[in-house]
C-alpha cells in the first residue's frame, strides 16, 4: 500500500485533474467524481501521515533513560 | 456566483493552502540546502521542497527498476499531451500537465544518479526531448491563439527558449561554461504552468480583462517572451566576453 506522502500527492493531482475536466471541458459529473476521489485520497494520505507521526512521538527511546 | 466561480475559489484555496503548509513544514524540518542550486526565481528552498515531494515517486522508480530513459520517453509523451491540451484551449489541464511532465525531467536525472545508470547518451536524449517538449507546448499554444496577436508573442517565447538552449550548447561545444540567464528551462516551465492554471481560475472569477479572455496567461506569455529573449541575449554577451578574453590572451 502506498505511504501517506504518495497518497497525498496522488490525491492532489486527482483534484487538479477533476477540476480541469470541469473548468476546461464542462464535464461536470466526471470531473466532480475524479475530484471527490482525489480529496478522499488526499485526506487519507494526511491521516496516515498524522498517525505515523503520532506513533513516532509515542515510541519510547533509551536515550537519556539513565541505563548504561 | 456561478458554479465555476465557486469551484475556482475552492481550487485556488486548495492549491494555496496545501502548498503553503507543505513548504512551511519542509522549512521547519531544517533540511540542508547547501548542495542545491537555486536561482532568483526558484530558490534552493522551493527546489528542495519540490524534490522532497517527488521522492516517493523517485523511490518507486528505483525499487521497480524503471530506467531513466523510460522516464524521459514518458516526458516526451506527456509533452505531446500538453501541446494537445493547449491546442484545445484546456489551459488549466495543460498547466498542471506541463508541471507534471517537467517532474519526469527532474526524476529521470535523479534516478540515473541513484542507480549509477547516468550516461552521455542519456544526457543527450534528455536535452533533445526537452527541446521537443518546449516546441510541443508553444506549437499547441500557437494553434489555439492563431487568430490573435498573442500568436506573435508565443512565437517569440518559442524563439527565446530555443536560443537560450542553443547559446549554451554552442558555448559548451567551444569549451565555455554557460549557466547564466534569469529564465532557464525550469523557471520558464513553472511560470507558464502556474500562469496557465491560475489564468483559468482568475478568468472564471473576474471575467475577461480588457475584453480579452485568459488575460493572466497572455500577461505570462508577454513576460516570458521578454525575459526569455533577454536571457538568451545575456548568455550571448557572457559567452562573447569570455571568448574575446580567451582570444586576446
Amino acid at each position: 500500500m502506498p505511504d501517506g506522502k504518495a497518497l497525498r500527492v496522488i490525491g492532489f493531482f486527482l483534484v487538479l485533474l477533476g477540476s480541469g475536466v470541469i473548468l476546461d471541458s464542462n464535464g461536470d459529473a466526471a470531473g466532480a467524481a475524479i475530484a471527490v476521489c482525489g480529496i478522499a485520497l488526499f485526506v487519507w494520505g494526511i491521516g496516515r501521515l498524522t498517525a505515523r507521526n503520532r506513533a513516532d512521538i509515542s515510541q519510547p527511546t533509551t536515550e537519556g533513560s539513565g541505563r548504561c | 456566483m456561478s458554479f465555476d466561480a465557486v469551484l475556482s475559489v475552492f481550487v485556488f484555496a486548495f492549491i494555496a493552502i496545501t502548498a503553503t503548509l507543505s513548504i512551511r513544514a519542509f522549512a521547519r524540518g531544517g533540511h540542508d540546502l547547501s548542495g542545491v542550486h537555486g536561482s532568483a526565481v526558484l530558490g534552493p528552498l522551493l527546489r528542495s521542497w519540490y524534490f522532497e515531494n517527488l521522492r516517493p515517486f523517485e523511490d518507486w522508480c528505483v525499487r521497480h527498476g524503471i530506467q531513466p530513459s523510460t522516464l524521459t520517453y514518458a516526458q516526451f509523451i506527456l509533452s505531446i499531451a500538453v501541446g494537445a491540451c493547449y491546442a484545445a484551449g484546456w489551459f488549466f489541464t495543460a498547466g498542471w500537465l506541463l508541471l507534471g511532465s517537467s517532474s519526469f525531467d527532474i526524476v529521470d536525472g535523479r534516478v540515473a544518479r541513484r542507480t549509477g545508470t547516468g550516461s552521455r547518451q542519456g544526457a543527450f536524449l534528455d536535452s533533445v526531448v526537452d527541446r521537443y517538449a518546449d516546441s510541443f507546448t508553444y506549437i499547441g499554444l500557437s494553434i489555439c491563439l492563431r487568430d490573435s496577436w498573442v500568436l506573435w508573442v508565443t512565437l517569440l517565447c518559442l524563439l527565446g527558449g530555443s536560443m537560450v538552449s542553443y547559446t549554451r550548447a554552442r558555448a559548451e561545444a567551444l569549451g565555455v561554461e554557460c549557466k547564466v540567464g534569469l529564465l532557464q528551462r525550469p523557471e520558464r516551465t513553472v511560470i507558464l504552468g502556474l500562469g496557465s492554471m491560475f489564468s483559468v481560475l482568475v478568468d472564471r472569477l473576474t471575467g475577461p480583462w480588457w475584453g480579452m479572455h485568459d488575460g493572466l496567461l497572455v500577461s505570462t506569455l508577454v513576460v516570458l517572451a521578454v525575459f526569455t529573449n533577454l536571457s538568451a541575449l545575456q548568455r550571448g554577451v557572457h559567452v562573447q566576453r569570455i571568448l574575446k578574453e580567451g582570444d586576446h590572451a
